[in-house]
């Protein structure tokens, strides 16, 4: 069985330390309010604690994700391409680049359109 | 000046673009209070009538905060995709995206402190906690990086989508175990 491809690696990456950060909050969330004389009601402490540990279970598979996966292009099918001149899109197909004159069907340079 | 990209060999992230996206946090978070306002008055006042008072914060919280705010958190992206189009790696648009979560969160955790003048130490505190903002504008700028790759803006609308959820699901959370 081949790992997955990898698309949401970066997103993985971010998420992380962002769902670990969500955790350690909710775990310090009761304290923070018997801090300044306040107490949570009992099952607010259990959802609380429970919202910890889904956090740290989805940083879990964040992690486990980022490290099983090694492709990190993102390959999406393109309707618009980059023109190889100057790597302005280019929508549909047209023979030339409208900003550079790139000719795409002899994939050379058009110097004098460029100038312009 | 550019901050460092994420990937070896890859073009460097700009650090205008950095401080444009959370810029733009810090303004749409201006912009989401006054939305909010509007959409609470014209959706809510009706209902504030109509049906009991936790209902209706609940209707504010869940739907109305997270529909005004998750579409106003990253148009500071938006506005870079569209008027820059910029050649960024998905890892880039993700930092964008963290950095304009950023600015919204400070300048909303600055408002809420201000209008819980005595508490406003606590209220910090515990907001600081939570940084459900950057993880939805993440999430966001992850779109916007599918967007730019496949030029299909449902990505983006998609990442909108999951990101309002998850608001959603906080602030439920928020107002049920918080009162």
């Amino acid at each position: 069985m081949g790992f997955p491809r990898g698309i949401y690696r970066d997103l993985a990456l971010i998420m992380l330390p962002l769902l670990i950060w969500f955790g350690v909050g909710w775990l310090l969330f009761p304290y923070a309010y018997s801090f300044v004389g306040y107490a949570l009601q009992d099952q607010s402490i259990v959802v609380s604690y429970l919202m910890a540990e889904s956090s740290f279970g989805f940083a879990a598979v964040c992690l486990a994700y980022w490290w099983t996966t090694r492709t990190r292009e993102v390959i999406i099918h393109r309707k618009a391409l980059a023109c190889p001149g100057c790597g302005r899109r280019r929508i549909g197909e047209p023979v030339f680049c409208p900003y550079c004159g790139f000719d795409f069907e002899k994939k050379e340079g058009n110097p004098q359109v460029g100038d312009l | 000046m550019t901050v460092s990209g994420a990937q070896k060999g890859k073009k460097k992230l700009p650090l205008a673009y950095v401080i444009a996206s959370f810029g733009m946090g810090v303004l749409s978070g201006l912009v989401a209070v006054w939305a909010e306002i509007y959409y609470g008055i014209m959706i809510g006042f009706p209902l504030a009538f109509t049906i009991p008072e936790f209902w209706y914060y609940l209707i504010a919280a869940c739907i109305i905060a997270p529909f005004v705010e998750e579409l106003a958190k990253p148009i500071g992206l938006y506005l870079i995709k569209i008027e820059e189009k910029p050649r960024l790696s998905p890892f880039q648009w993700i930092l964008l995206g963290l950095c304009a979560g950023l600015g919204f969160k400070l300048i909303e955790d600055v408002l809420y402190a201000l209008a819980a003048s005595d508490m406003a130490l606590f209220v910090i505190g515990v907001r600081s906690l939570f940084p459900v903002h950057l993880i939805g504008t993440s999430i966001a700028g992850f779109g916007i990086a599918l967007w730019d790759a496949s030029d299909d803006l449902s990505h983006f609308f998609y990442a909108i989508l999951i990101s309002m959820l998850i608001h959603g699901f906080y602030n439920f959370l928020a107002l049920t175990v918080m009162v």
